[in-house]
């Protein structure tokens, strides 16, 4: 089993759809999954931002994520989003966790994968 | 020892082996078998990976035809 770590850092669909397509492969491979998404990433997590994103060909980005997290997957947000951005804790989706950078990079040292998008 | 019967016909990667995996996780045991049907063009590879990831056999893979497959899975 191997640990997967992968940045998010833009709200763009390219931005959202590798992570979760590779997060959620990786999940279902049995891999623990940690996926960190900066400032620039961050809204994509908020409650209802990803029910707008869809992409031709591509699946149910809502899908993915509610797989991933059933199989273990981690969504980390960073924590300078918060006043970056305007947002509160309570702004994201369930299961979202808020944390600083020290704390992303002490969890996936130890990571065979990195990705960044 | 229980048999299931999972149709994924119209999902494309990676979401036939992801939704096997979550239906694995709430519903099989030990023992049991999963006849999947798949008309994902890269269903035969994944399958194939997926099992020799998670430990799983794989019973077989055929290809029916008009571009669908049917695997065996033995957990």
């Amino acid at each position: 089993m191997a640990k997967v770590a992968i940045t998010v850092n833009g709200s763009a669909p390219s931005n959202i759809f590798p992570p979760m397509i590779l997060g959620s492969s990786a999940a279902a491979n049995g891999d623990d999954v940690v996926i960190f998404c900066c400032p620039g990433g961050a809204p994509t997590m908020v409650k209802g931002e990803l029910e707008k994103i869809s992409g031709k060909g591509l699946p149910n980005i809502v899908e993915l994520y509610n797989s991933m997290r059933t199989l273990g997957g981690r969504i980390l947000v960073c924590e300078l989003a918060l006043e970056n951005k305007d947002l509160k804790a309570e702004d994201f989706r369930e299961g979202v966790e808020i944390v600083d950078a020290p704390t992303f990079l002490n969890e996936v040292g130890d990571a065979q994968l990195t990705f960044s998008f | 020892m229980a048999t299931h019967n999972l149709d994924y016909k119209g999902l494309k990667c990676p979401e036939p082996v992801l939704k096997l995996a979550v239906y694995a996780k709430q519903n099989i045991q030990p023992g049991d078998t999963v006849e999947v049907l798949s008309d994902c063009d890269t269903f035969p590879h994944s399958i194939e990976g997926w099992c020799k990831k998670t430990g799983k056999t794989l019973l077989l893979c055929v290809d029916e035809g008009g571009g669908k497959y049917k695997a065996q899975v033995q957990f």
